[in-house]
């Protein structure tokens, strides 16, 4: 047990005294806070949530269900006898659901590779561009930097389906649109990530290397490059990651891969089909989910 | 020679010095005296206001191809070392022929075999050869500044810039450090012009010592005229011999 002395002050904590400017801060505090509620009120309202119309869909429901927990795993089509159907023209064995869908969801993880290493590809040289540290100096590197950043910011901004919904239109549908959809917008994704890596390193190598008299290529290949590579290798690595679950989505919109057919599918009230996909979809983004943690780990 | 940031912060105002080849001169002075800055103005990272800093009596402002000519003869040190992580301590050592490399060849980290001769020899001097496959992070801090010394000595420089060379190490290393760098200077009659924190290492290691004040030269002589009573103008009255 500890006794207070008595013969020491008690210290009073200054306090700040309250001006109508904070009462009125209070009060438009408060203010946001109703129109916040009302919102979101607002919101429910309008996106008819429901309880009753989730009961009342129950039956659909169960039969959705029932469906999807057998998904179809036939590596051939067979009818109704249990007969492997036979190709009218060269007799050959139909293909079945899962060969054709572990094929398209190749073709999304292909989709993503090649989306993923083309904006790589682009990124790298542009993020140099586009870092203050390197810029700074002149008119003519604040307006590159400026222009740069602007360019990643548009390419931000518009979603991946959207520019697949674009190309699909001006190159016809199939995995190509896929591929410049994911790359236009992982441009802009990636350039922001490596730039923002360049703006944070040390600048003492870089003066360093400047010291010996080294060109300002040198300065940046020898005093920045081997700062910043482990870090633009894990965010690729990470955005091939998004990526191949974002190819899956632009199938839905003709830009090839599994996504088209799982569209197809559940249109067809195929669920048994549609169920082998989310199937193969599970399995396959988990492993390369996997393999690039792993891979990212190690860089780091 | 004047110097002021873009900020309006007077740096530099009226410095007029010579360093003499082969000499070793200490500058000292308290931090924000402009030491850093001047050094800067030396190998032309930096520009002064209005004056000149001549190299050899050519004009090392001339041009920024010309202050780039400028900095492959002069080798610099920092307080942080300036070492780049990641990269082997050799690489490291080569950078120091970064001026010279042609484009294509700094493209692909190639360096021919007489270059890499001339690294490992100025890693021998500094005593560090054993280490040269190790990355800066895994030396001690003596280590990687002796790393930084065989960098700049890898440029066969005719001056050699110290900033605080040896204000980040604990007293014994830092001897051991300056040992090497004026040592290096002294045998290859490299001019060495040092910033440095400690009066006691300034009188011990050079010629001639630089007083800095507020951005001015208040004191220029040898060690041994540096009297406590131009200490005390140099420091104000803060200042104790320890």
């Amino acid at each position: 047990m500890s006794t207070t002395p008595t013969s020491e002050p008690r210290i009073v904590a200054p306090q700040r005294r309250r001006t109508w400017r904070d009462h009125l801060w209070t009060a438009a505090k408060w203010a946001l806070a109703a129109v916040f509620i009302a919102y979101l009120y607002a919101s429910f309202v309008r996106t008819e949530f429901n309880l009753y119309t989730l009961i009342e869909g129950f039956p659909d429901i169960k039969r959705v269900m029932s469906e999807l927990v057998h998904p179809d795993l036939g590596w051939y089509e067979y009818d109704d006898a249990g007969q492997v159907k036979l190709d009218l023209r060269t007799g050959a064995p139909k293909t079945g659901t899962l060969p054709t869908l572990l094929d398209s969801m190749n073709e999304t993880v292909q989709i993503s590779l090649v989306g993923t290493l083309l904006s790589v590809l682009f990124s790298f040289p542009l993020a140099f561009l586009a870092a203050r540290n390197l810029t700074r100096g002149s008119k003519l590197g604040l307006f590159v930097y400026g222009a740069t950043r602007f360019v990643f910011n548009v390419l931000r901004a518009f979603p991946p389906v959207i520019l697949a919904l674009l190309f699909v239109f001006m190159v016809g549908p199939g995995p190509f649109p896929g591929v410049l959809a994911l790359g236009l917008h992982s441009i802009g994704m990636l350039g922001k990530l490596f730039s923002e890596t360049i703006e944070a390193s040390d600048p003492a190598p870089l003066e360093a290397v400047k010291a010996t008299g080294a060109s300002n290529f040198m300065v940046v290949w020898y005093g920045l490059l081997p700062q910043v590579v482990p870090q633009f290798l894990a965010f690729s690595l990470y955005r091939w990651d998004i990526n191949i679950r974002m190819s899956i989505i632009l199938g839905i919109v003709g830009a090839g891969g599994i996504g088209f057919l799982i569209e197809q599918y559940i249109r067809m009230f195929q669920f048994s089909k549609a169920s082998t996909c989310f199937l193969i979809i599970l399995v396959a983004v988990t492993l390369l989910d996997w393999a690039s943690a792993y891979f990212r780990e190690r860089l780091g | 020679m004047c110097l002021t940031y873009p900020d309006g912060t007077v740096a530099l105002t009226d410095v007029d010095f010579t360093a003499h080849p082969g000499e070793v001169v200490a500058i000292i002075g308290r931090s924000g005296a402009g030491k850093s800055t001047l050094l800067r103005c030396l190998n032309g990272l930096l520009t002064p206001t209005t004056g000149e800093v001549l190299f050899r009596g050519k004009r090392v402002h001339s041009s920024p191809a010309h202050a780039r000519q400028v900095r492959r003869d002069v080798g610099m040190i920092f307080q942080s070392f300036g070492l780049v992580p990641r990269l082997s301590v050799l690489i490291n050592v080569l950078i120091g022929r970064g001026g010279q490399v042609p484009a294509w060849r700094g493209l692909l980290y190639y360096f021919t075999d007489e270059e890499k001769q001339r690294a490992l020899r100025a890693l021998e001097r500094v005593e560090i050869l054993d280490q040269w496959l190790k990355r800066p992070a895994e030396l001690s801090g003596g280590q990687q500044q002796r790393v930084a010394i065989a960098r700049a000595l890898c440029q066969q420089p005719a001056v050699l810039l110290a900033d605080e060379p040896v204000s980040s190490l604990d007293p014994a290393t830092a001897r051991i450090v300056l040992d090497y760098a004026v040592k290096i200077c002294r045998e290859d009659k490299i001019t060495m012009i040092a910033n440095l924190h400690s009066v006691a290492l300034a009188r011990e290691y050079s010629d001639r010592i630089v007083a800095f004040r507020a951005g001015q030269v208040v004191f220029e002589g040898a060690p041994a005229e540096l009297t406590d009573g131009v200490l005390a103008e140099v420091y104000g009255e803060h200042y104790a011999d320890f």
